[in-house]
């Protein structure tokens, strides 16, 4: 015997038999093992594809961001302590309108969404009643529908600043742009363009001096605001659409009394509801001490002096920010520690605007924005979104 | 009865699919089509330009980011052969506002975070 194996003398043909077959045997029981292994591993492959697959679905649709509940509304009181600290930092954001984001908007409270040029009117339509169902607060709906510069472009022409030539043609404009967009349910506008002079589009602004234009603003933004939009002058302090020299990266403006004279009438004045800060770095009347003007906290507060309505950011993507900031996370905070009411990001991305307000959060819970100014803010946005805040 | 060889392949399968939609999970797709970007950018030569076009009349925007919101803001861009440009704006036959952006200028405006085209 040999290993079990009955070793038959004189028969070679016989043990190369039996040994063929053991082998065969072993060859068997292996691939049993590999198959075994195979299938266990295929299984445990098939269940973690299928539990990816739910968090892939769940990621694109916003709801692993999570919602922090919904505020405290009676009637049109809201409650400005029901809301975390989260939930304001959102009220203070607008961003870009895409459908596939809404439901993380919701989750959010992201204040507002902006959109950009669509097909119809009733797309428009549409696409603003799925953003407004179900949201506790509402939700600001933004354009920037100057004239020239429109998102209705190939649905209605609106007329240019630069064609206006009297009160009453401001004031009508004013009017019938209100009326137009009122119905597709949008209440912001980023307008009227109160820069002195357009050497680049030349179509943007408003045709004369510093008094012309501001006398013409505010007919524009009384027909506007009839309407029931919020109108916003910009873009403070001036001097944005001048041509600038392609080779300088960093450039400044030199700000003069006649460039913030509509800023100050308009104030004066009292009824526009909110004013758009630039990203140009500013020098004279309006000094931004080398940063861009909307991370200026000198800036803004010499703005808060003489204005009380809304402040809005300029979107913060634009403007060579980046540049000026180690991290978009330090972006974030300037923007935000400045002082402006609403910031502009339009980001596609969701989970960044989710990681904003996070980053933006821990910057008011470890001091570098005092929650004191954020309350400040989003009472001035609740308030122009209709609410009276407790 | 599955062989060896096809339980292998079937695994192999089934885990490059995990592992795609562990990348998504952790937005790797979102940071590799950023450096996808940027590298595109970098691939393009000569320097970025951007103009507006308003009445016929084209001017050139310096601030390349405002050229490139301006641009994702409207309907649409198409790259004329003719000019080798691309023409970005909501109405055709050249009527209204357009963005004028050489390959450079464009290549640089899908980078950027709105950019949804």
């Amino acid at each position: 015997m040999v290993d079990g194996l009955k070793v038959k003398r004189g028969n070679g043909l016989g043990v190369r038999r039996e040994f063929s077959l053991l082998e065969k045997e072993q060859r068997g029981k292996r691939e049993r093992g590999k198959t075994l292994f195979h299938k266990r591993i295929f299984l445990f492959l098939f269940v973690l594809v299928l539990f990816l697959l739910m968090m892939s679905v769940a990621k694109a649709r916003g709801w692993l961001i999570a919602s922090d509940g919904e505020p405290v509304i009676k009637g049109n009181t809201i409650v400005l302590d029901s809301l975390t600290l989260e939930q304001k930092i959102g009220q203070m954001t607008v961003t870009l309108w895409l459908p596939e984001n809404v439901e993380a908007f919701h989750r959010m409270q992201i204040g507002g969404v902006h959109m950009f040029a669509l097909e119809s009117e009733q797309t428009f339509s549409d696409a603003i009643t799925h953003v407004q169902e179900g949201a506790s607060i509402p939700f600001f709906i933004t354009a920037d529908a100057e004239g020239c510069i429109s998102p209705f472009e190939n649905i209605r022409i609106l007329a240019p600043l630069s064609s206006i030539h009297s009160v009453g043609a401001a004031y009508e404009k004013g009017f019938n742009d209100g009326e137009f967009m009122r119905k597709m349910g949008f209440n912001v506008n980023f307008a009227p363009v109160v820069d002195l002079g357009d050497t680049i589009w030349r179509c943007r602004t408003f045709p004369g001096d510093e008094k012309q234009v501001a006398t013409f603003a505010q007919a524009y933004v009384q027909g506007l605001q009839s309407q029931g939009l919020i109108a916003t002058a910009k873009h403070y302090p001036g001097k944005t659409l001048i041509g600038k020299d392609p080779h300088k990266f960093i450039v400044g403006e030199d700000i003069d009394a006649a460039d913030v004279y509509p800023y100050v009438y308009l104030s004066q004045k009292g009824d526009v509801k909110s004013v758009m800060v630039s990203h140009v770095i500013t020098t004279g009347t309006a000094d931004s001490n080398g940063v861009p003007s909307v991370v200026s906290p000198s800036v803004i507060a010499d703005l808060k002096k003489q204005y009380h309505g809304l402040i809005i950011s300029d979107e913060i993507h634009m403007l060579g920010l980046e540049k000026f900031y180690s991290s978009l996370d330090e972006m974030y905070v300037a923007v935000f520690a400045a002082g402006n009411d609403v910031v502009l990001n339009f980001d596609k991305n969701p989970h960044e605007l989710h990681r904003m307000i996070s980053v933006v959060a821990a910057a008011v819970r470890d001091g570098r924005i005092s929650e004191e100014k954020i309350d400040v803010s989003v009472r001035k946005v609740l308030g122009a979104k209709g609410f009276v805040v407790e | 009865m599955v062989s060896s060889g096809q339980w292998v392949v079937l695994n192999v399968s089934l885990g490059v699919v995990a592992l795609f939609l562990l990348l998504y999970l952790f937005d790797a797709p979102t940071a590799v089509t950023s450096m996808i970007g940027k590298a595109q950018y970098a691939a393009v030569t000569g320097e970025p330009e951007c103009s507006v076009r308003w009445e016929n009349v084209t001017t050139p925007v310096a601030d390349l980011n405002e050229c490139c919101l301006g641009a994702a803001s409207v309907l649409s861009c198409s790259f004329s052969r003719e000019l080798g440009v691309y023409v970005c704006s909501s109405q055709q036959e050249d009527l209204g506002l357009g963005y004028v952006l050489n390959p450079k200028a464009y290549s640089y405006c899908t980078t950027q975070a709105y950019w949804k085209r």
